[in-house]
């Protein structure tokens, strides 16, 4: 092998442990971060049916600029409420009983 | 009877240590449970992954509303109001409480999330027991993120309270 080739090799084999290293950083970092938990595009973390750009709704944006009056502050309350109602449709988010020991199958006498 | 008086001990004495500080102990589980995490650790495993899946889909649906509320509603109405030389310390205030509330719900579900991967790396088949405490630990997580949607959905509603004032004033 010529000096020129074996160099070649060195750097090619470099460039792969250089590539490895900062990706594994990377990854470490995504992991401890937690961003990891919060990336919806993670595989598996999907919602079963995606949604379709036809059914995405223009959201409602409140104007940082311009008048405000009683009419202004109507609609902004209209916008609003539908937003809290649809939190409230949420019934006991995050609650205790997913993960009580009847759901998981761990029963018995204590 | 028995087993109410060990229940009301074990309450007494959790309360003396959350005086002091000190996390109470794990309730010690029953041969039969010990026996049921073992030999179903493979289906407990699954319902775990199965909840962590609706959860991730629960905290991006639930997540939004959080963030439209805050960014497209709470936010500009404060700006808006500040250009108008109409600023309304409430308001401002609610603005503060609800951004911070939710910074710290995010890290709750976070934290949350990190102690169920850890619990499903753990062997429940050969370490029941140590699956079982730290399976409280998890729902205690949970627990905290639950007050966290609870707290923000407080902090919605008192906006709309707020503006009522306000509108009323105007």
């Amino acid at each position: 092998m010529t000096k020129g080739g074996r160099n070649l090799m060195i750097l090619g084999l470099a460039s792969v442990v250089f590539a490895l290293l900062t990706t594994s950083i990377s990854l470490v970092i995504y992991h401890n971060s937690g961003d990891i938990y919060l990336d919806w595009s993670r595989p598996g973390f999907l919602p079963e049916e995606e949604i379709s750009d036809e059914e995405v709704e223009d959201e409602y944006e409140f104007s940082k600029t311009g008048a405000i009056d009683a009419e202004v502050i109507e609609e902004y309350l209209k916008n609003l409420e539908v937003e809290v109602r649809a939190l409230d449709n949420y019934k006991d988010p995050f609650s205790a009983e997913a993960l009580s020991d009847e759901k998981l199958g761990i029963v018995g006498e204590m | 009877m028995k087993k109410k008086g060990i229940s009301l001990h074990y309450i007494i004495l959790s309360l003396i240590l959350q005086v002091f500080g000190i996390s109470a102990p794990v309730m010690a589980i029953s041969d039969a449970q010990k026996e049921v995490i073992s030999t179903y650790c493979g289906a407990i495993h699954d319902n775990l992954r199965d909840l962590q899946r609706s959860d991730s889909r629960m905290m991006m649906d639930i997540g939004h509303h959080y963030e439209v509320i805050l960014a497209n509603f709470i936010t500009p109405l404060n700006l808006r109001l500040v250009e108008n030389n109409l600023p309304d310390t409430d308001l401002i205030n609610n603005q503060n409480i609800f951004s911070q509330t939710r910074i710290d719900f995010v890290a709750s579900y976070v934290d949350y999330q990190k102690s169920l991967e850890e619990l499903l790396a753990f062997d429940c088949k050969k370490e029941p027991e140590e699956f079982y405490e730290k399976l409280e630990g998890v729902r205690e997580k949970r627990k905290i993120v639950a007050d966290g949607t609870t707290k923000l959905g407080r902090l919605a509603k008192e906006q709309v309270k707020l503006v009522k004032v306000l509108e009323a004033k105007l």
